[in-house]
């Protein structure tokens, strides 16, 4: 496959890698690097133990199975001949994974009651 | 009162994020109406890269200047307000910094196709490409509008 094809494959892996991954912390448990923004410390674990933010570490952990996927996409798909009907099923594979990926966040979060942080006392509403 | 990471500096911040964020919604929208005209038989490549790659700077530019100012948002804005008195504002924020992060691979797979993408020769290509620059399109509008909204009811 020549070159720039390889690198569209490998893109496309990556994508479909970095939404799969994303979506795995919503769906079973995974540890991952979790901030705890008053404490000013990281820690990799499954379930926090405070008030804790994983966005950074599940972004993390999504951006290097893309690189990953990307790697090996592009390394396969250097060695294979043209292949035309696989090469048009990669945008489906990769509007699905996203979708689905945005999909189930939306409907997670749609429906979440959030816990508020006790007032602390020096607190007072603007 | 406890502090966050660079709580000082959250609203200069917030504001360099809203304007990083202005750049990034003309950009995907110019890309995106420059793609569908690719797909019409109107290829612009030059006017394409131009976009795809102010599209991509913007995005890096607004997504680490949302990070930084997020420790601040979590705590202050979430923690202490949104989660007691306006749940739904709190839900919407999180659907946006997740959409956000889905959208990064495709900002930049489109910036790199933009620039190793054969635009006559490569049909079957141009069709991922257009499934790239137009779902950054909408998880940018999406995430500005909700932003906006947001921000409406309580900010940094």
């Amino acid at each position: 496959m020549e070159r720039r094809h390889a690198i569209y494959v490998g893109l496309c892996a990556a994508t479909v890698a970095f939404a799969v991954v994303y979506m795995l912390p919503a769906v079973v448990p995974v540890p991952v690097l979790w901030y705890y923004p008053l404490e000013h410390r990281w820690a990799y674990e499954l379930e926090p133990s405070g008030l804790a933010m994983d966005w950074y570490g599940r972004t993390l952990l999504s951006a290097l199975a893309a690189v990953v996927a990307y790697a090996a996409g592009w390394a396969i798909a250097r060695r294979l001949p043209p292949l035309r009907h696989g090469f048009a099923l990669w945008p489906a594979w990769t509007a699905t994974a996203v979708v689905v990926a945005m999909a189930l966040y939306a409907w997670q979060l749609m429906h979440r009651v959030p816990t508020p942080t006790p007032l602390p006392a020096w607190y007072q509403p603007r | 009162m406890e502090a966050t990471f660079l709580e000082a500096w959250a609203r200069p911040l917030l504001l360099l994020h809203a304007a990083a964020a202005i750049v990034l919604i003309g950009a995907t929208t110019h890309h995106a109406l420059i793609t569908i005209g690719t797909l019409r038989g109107r290829a612009r490549p030059e006017l394409a890269r131009i976009y795809a790659a102010t599209s991509a700077v913007a995005y890096a530019v607004t997504f680490a200047l949302g990070a930084l100012v997020y420790p601040t948002y979590r705590y202050h804005v979430r923690g202490l307000y949104l989660d007691r008195h306006a749940p739904w504002a709190s839900n919407l924020f999180d659907i946006k910094e997740n959409f956000a992060s889905i959208g990064l691979p495709l900002v930049i797979g489109a910036l790199v196709l933009s620039r190793v993408m054969d635009y006559k020769a490569d049909r079957p290509m141009l069709v991922g490409y257009t499934v790239m620059v137009l779902g950054t399109a909408a998880i940018v509008w999406f995430d500005v509008i909700a932003g906006l909204l947001v921000t409406m009811v309580k900010g940094v």
